[in-house]
């Protein structure tokens, strides 16, 4: 088996997982491939190293997760400021489709709980980023308040703000969760 | 992970459980069927480039070792000619003019050169150097600073809203 080889099979074992994370973080599937590419090209960099290390799925996690905050706030602040885009969430590119897709190979009976799942996904992909991106970290990452504000550079204060008002979008998007 | 879940100017919040075990019952999302052949041909592009042209932590070990000792050799060299290096020049140019009367001339032809310019910054470059030097540094300064401004206002202080 040949290196090319190997890491392809690498890059099928950790696909999910990076492209997971991605977009989830950015909430645009065209970004989340944009970053996992990323990482797949520096994990390939560093293939000999990280290739059979048991801490790799951390590895690629904590790479994922920091290349996605440093395109929020390096690259797309810059690029609303300039286009005065709509707020974010609002267009730009497929949201989710294919992840939709994916989910609606579920059995009949589970069809109402992949619809209630696929509108929730959309809800979250639809927040303003710093609302998402501190949900997704504390939902999906299991990082802690204060670790979220670091990580993002904000207050503490801000944190719990946008959690309080993510989660409050969310039930009003999704109105009939509270089951 | 802390379970301290207070709103906004400390105001408990409501456990908002249906959300929490909504988003936790959500499925990992799946990555596109188009991500690893773009990844993988993104490898390809990458193994094609010339490993120079590729960042340094990708570099054979070999070149890596060698780039390190090609840096460090001279410096090292340096360090360990730096005492002998009084008085080295001079002795470099009596050795050259002795060789050939021609880079005597033109050693003198040198020193020439470096006199009047010596003379020249004295008398007229020299004082104006110094105001110039300190007019740089205030403009890049006030340049740093009108930067560092705009870039504060129009994106950091856009980072609540347009996150």
């Amino acid at each position: 088996m040949t290196d090319v080889d190997r890491f392809e099979a690498f890059v099928r074992e950790f696909q999910d997982l990076v492209y997971g994370t991605a977009v989830r973080l950015l909430g645009r599937a065209a970004e989340a491939e944009d970053v996992s590419q990323t990482v797949f090209l520096r994990a390939f960099e560093r293939f000999d190293q990280i290739g059979t290390s048991p801490s790799v799925a951390g590895w690629l996690k904590t790479v994922t997760t920091n290349l996605c905050l440093n395109h929020l706030t390096r690259y797309r602040a810059r690029w609303q400021f300039f286009s005065e885009l709509a707020p974010a969430g609002a267009g730009g590119g497929r949201a989710l489709d294919e992840t939709l897709a994916a989910a609606a190979a579920s059995p009949v009976e589970q069809i109402d709980r992949t619809r209630r799942q696929a509108r929730l996904e959309q809800a979250l992909a639809a927040l303003p980023d710093a609302q998402r991106v501190a949900l997704v970290l504390f939902h999906f990452e299991a990082r802690s308040y204060q670790q979220i504000a670091a990580a993002l550079g904000v207050s503490l204060a801000k944190v719990k703000t946008d959690i309080y008002r993510g989660r409050a979008a969310l039930r009003r998007a999704l109105g009939d969760v509270d089951d | 992970m802390t379970d301290d879940r207070r709103g906004p100017a400390g105001t408990a919040i409501a456990p908002d459980a249906a959300i929490d075990r909504a988003l936790r019952a959500l499925p990992p999302p799946r990555a596109p069927r188009t991500l690893l052949p773009r990844v993988m041909a993104a490898v390809a592009r990458e193994r094609a480039r010339p490993w120079y042209s590729r960042a340094w932590l990708a570099w054979p070990r070999r070149w890596q070792a060698a780039s390190i000792a090609a840096l460090a050799v001279p410096g090292a060299g340096a360090v360990w000619l730096s005492p002998y290096a009084n008085g080295g020049a001079d002795r470099l140019v009596a050795l050259a003019a002795a060789a050939s009367p021609r880079l005597d001339a033109v050693w003198a032809g040198a020193d020439v050169v470096a006199t009047v310019v010596h003379a020249i910054w004295s008398a007229v470059l020299g004082p104006v150097a110094a105001v110039g030097f300190v007019a740089a540094v205030l403009v890049a300064l006030g340049g740093g600073a009108c930067w560092t401004t705009i870039n504060h206002l129009a994106f950091d202080a856009g980072k609540g809203t347009s996150r």
